[in-house]
């Protein structure tokens, strides 16, 4: 069981006459950085959310270490180890980053939701500051997370969605809106995510795609056109037909 | 909606340990102050003014208990006078069927309005905004034309209390001391859980819920769960402050049930100001004030009171509390 | 290049507080065709955006027939003459076709007749609401619609886009008469092969900054540019 740690299976979505999910077979390794890329109108956030639980798919499975996930609701999908971030960034914009974080850590332990005491919990607060290390965040705890920048906001949202130390992290076009510098930051933290999760990349930028991913898959009109390493990929002449619009054959 | 209630009035967990204490011994110098004020107002011949600020507990009470979902869970609910209206006909049900003491006719009231909020609950808590308005308040109708349908229990023109509820230790309520003193122990109890609560890792996964759900979500808490168990709770608490109003009036009538009386429990609330520590009170105490003001000098004594809630809406949306935090216009 | 009819200079803008431009430069002059290209996310429809008066550029330039137009309201913007053909068509649902001519149109040279000339399925469909079309329908009746408001520059953003072969062509075509009657135009879409033939000039974006301008000869004769900027 160590060689996929997720899996779909013709996986299938259809609104209204539109197939935006067209029998999706991905297959990820752990501790892999799985890049998904794809054209104008692929399905990129379909899949996303079917596979986050935000949608449920009209045919096909989805597997996580062998278990299937596919009837699960979204917060079902989160403790079996599944996580996300979110394309538009979603934080606690009132709350202070630390506050961010604690509440974020709060849903690890089974008291997470108890209605009475505080939330003084072992530890909490020592936790709080190792993932804001972890982020880059550990000099602005102090500060409301709506102040920040744009950047520091998306790197908060990585940190709410490693919390729970997921065993799969989606990642949804977490370049989006950074200039260089912040880009560059973001690509190095999903760099040290390497080996220790699996990740699911979906970007545009493909200069941080090329130099992160371990392997691609390309999704064209919501069927997955090809997988492969980075290499294969820029070879694939399908792939490149694709994007510039000519017709694929075959 | 959330995102204007979340700025109207953001309610969050307890304050820095300073602010808290000084929060605290507010608290306990106004309980200190409420506790004897029978014996205040003895001296100078006011105790009228004793059933005065009985009927303002209590109504603090249900609105402490609508708050919880507005200004906590960020839900707006237009049928919680409805809870209150369940709250009093249990315990006129009860009433009628024997049982004479508080000690079984409250926690009827409470269980009872519980039940029912559960039922409502389950099926307003799949719905957002504008629809769960409209489902609370739709349900709250359904149970005004039950009561109405209640001949029993007078139908429409209400039940009438015949005696007081008794108390275990052979005191009675019929003393109108002994009651206030009653309703003063379980509305500051009531309100001390409600604050308990909210400071609890539930109060923090509501409050999360209310400013973003779907992150919520995604951090493993079934935001649907916690939503319902708040409901269920400040069904309960609103039942209980009805039942203390049954006891209060020595009557209820279906009106007590009407989406109007609702709306005027959220427009307490608005003045007041959502999700303030103080807000109830302060809502509650001026509308009652003014209508007890105003109804002496004229039975056009509504006009006021609406002025004022233009006033606020205008002015200080946020309520009259945040004036006093010094966050005059904003909602901080 | 002075004496262009549009020309922005170093654009910055975004979403709330994300940043997707970081400084773009560009015209278009008199009756030229520009295509605007580079993959999706790296900032095209977000141009768009700032030139039209969507969005609000946090810095830079926008200057339409020697007028400052950025920051000004979008419905300024479109009188001034400017016209576009948004993603996705936004075809109305409640209005005819022929009302779509109708409602904005102004007194120029494309009148409703010439309209139909151009595109006669409309006129087979004139009683027909926005959302009974088909896809190409649409696509025709939104440039179409743009059209009959006299546009001194229309914008076609991936005007080709989820339409079948048979229809694109026709498109296509649509445009190359525009052209050739003169019309100022800036294309985006993916079809490198066909807005080379369209278009006079192309600017490249990438991550939100232009990677390259030039003409339809250089970029045809740089295919390494095509990998790197537009395809894996």
């Amino acid at each position: 069981m160590n060689e996929v740690l997720f899996r779909t299976r013709g996986l299938r979505k259809r609104f209204r006459g539109l197939v935006a999910t067209d029998d999706v077979d991905l297959a990820l390794r752990p501790g892999e950085i799985h890049a998904l890329i794809g054209p104008n109108g692929a399905g990129k956030s379909t899949l996303v959310n079917l596979i986050s639980g935000a949608l449920r798919p009209d045919a096909g499975t989805i597997e996580l270490e062998g278990r299937r996930i596919e009837t699960l609701p979204v917060h079902e999908r989160v403790r079996a180890g599944l996580s996300r971030c979110f394309q538009i960034t979603s934080i606690y914009p009132a709350l202070t980053v630390r506050d961010n974080l604690l509440f974020a850590l709060q849903g690890r332990h089974r008291a997470a939701a108890r209605p009475w005491g505080t939330r003084r919990a072992a530890g909490l607060a020592d936790q709080a500051e190792a993932l804001a290390e972890q982020v880059g965040l550990q000099t602005v705890l102090d500060r409301v997370a709506g102040a920040l920048p744009h950047g520091a906001q998306r790197q908060l949202d990585v940190a709410l969605a490693l919390s729970n130390q997921p065993k799969l992290l989606l990642l949804d076009e977490p370049m989006a809106g950074m200039g260089g510098e912040e880009s560059e930051r973001m690509a190095d933290l999903i760099d040290r995510l390497r080996g220790h999760m699996g990740l699911l990349l979906i970007e545009h930028d493909m200069a941080a795609v090329f130099r992160l991913a371990d392997r691609i898959s390309v999704l064209v009109y919501g069927r997955v056109l090809a997988t492969g390493t980075v290499q294969e990929i820029q070879r694939n002449a399908d792939v490149k037909a694709v994007y510039l619009g000519e017709e694929v054959t075959g | 909606m959330a995102a204007i209630l979340s700025s109207l009035g953001h309610a969050e967990a307890p304050a820095p340990a300073t602010s808290h204490r000084a929060a605290w011994l507010t608290c306990a110098t106004v309980f200190v102050l409420l506790a004897v004020l029978p014996w205040l107002l003895a001296p100078l011949g006011l105790e009228y003014y004793l059933g005065f600020v009985r009927k303002l507990l209590i109504t603090v009470l249900a609105v402490s208990a609508l708050d919880l979902l507005v200004g906590q869970a960020g839900l707006v609910a237009m049928g919680q006078a409805g809870f209150m209206g369940v709250g009093a006909y249990a315990v006129a049900a009860g009433f009628e069927a024997g049982l004479t003491s508080s000690v079984s006719l409250l926690p009827l009231a409470l269980g009872v309005a519980a039940l029912f909020a559960a039922g409502v609950g389950a099926v307003a808590m799949r719905v957002r905004g504008v629809y769960f308005i409209m489902i609370t308040l739709a349900f709250a109708q359904m149970m005004y034309y039950l009561a109405v349908t209640l001949k029993n229990f007078g139908g429409d023109d209400g039940f009438n209390l015949t005696a007081r509820p008794l108390l275990p230790a052979g005191l009675s309520l019929d003393d109108d001391t002994t009651f206030y003193w009653l309703v003063l122990g379980l509305v500051a109890l009531s309100l001390w859980g409600v604050q308990r609560v909210m400071a609890s890792p539930f109060g923090h996964v509501l409050r999360a819920s209310r400013d973003n759900e779907a992150r919520t979500s995604a951090l493993g808490h079934s935001v649907f769960k916690v939503r319902l168990l708040a409901f269920v709770f400040a069904g309960a608490l609103s039942g209980l402050a009805g039942a203390l109003m049954l006891v209060h009036n020595g009557f209820v009538s279906p009106a007590s049930l009407h989406w109007s009386a609702s709306a005027v429990l959220l427009t307490m609330l608005v003045i007041g100001g959502i999700g303030r520590r103080w807000g109830p009170a302060l809502g509650v105490g001026l509308w009652q004030l003014l209508e007890e003001v105003l109804k002496q000098g004229t039975e056009y004594w509504h006009w006021p009171l609406g002025a004022m809630l233009i006033v606020v809406a205008l002015w200080a949306p946020a309520g009259l509390a945040a004036l006093r935090a010094g966050s005059f216009m904003k909602g901080r | 290049m002075s004496g262009g009819l549009l020309q922005c200079s170093a654009i910055c803008g975004g979403y709330g507080i994300s940043e997707v431009l970081f400084g773009i430069d560009c015209s278009i002059g008199a009756g030229e065709v520009v295509g605007l290209l580079g993959r999706n996310g790296m900032g095209k429809s977000t141009t768009i955006k700032h030139l039209v008066g969507v969005l609000r550029p946090r810095r830079g330039e926008v200057v339409f027939d020697g007028q400052r137009i950025d920051g000004k309201a979008a419905n300024e913007i479109a009188r001034l003459g400017i016209s576009v053909v948004p993603e996705g068509r936004q075809c109305f649902p409640n209005l005819t076709v022929e009302e779509h001519l109708v409602a904005f149109a102004r007194r120029g040279a494309w009148t409703l007749q010439r309209l139909y000339g151009l595109f006669p399925r409309l006129k087979e469909r004139r009683s027909n609401f926005g959302n009974q079309l088909s896809g190409g329908e649409q696509q025709m009746l939104a440039i179409a619609r743009a059209l009959s408001t006299q546009p001194r520059l229309l914008i076609l953003d991936e005007a080709t886009e989820g339409l079948a072969p048979l229809i694109r062509e026709e498109i296509w075509r649509c445009l190359r008469l525009l052209r050739d009657e003169g019309q100022t135009t800036l294309v985006v879409d993916k079809y490198v092969e066909r807005l080379l033939s369209l278009a006079d000039r192309h600017v490249v974006l990438d991550r939100g900054r232009v990677a390259w301008q030039g003409s339809s000869a250089a970029l045809a004769a740089d295919r390494a540019l095509w990998t790197r900027y537009l395809s894996v």
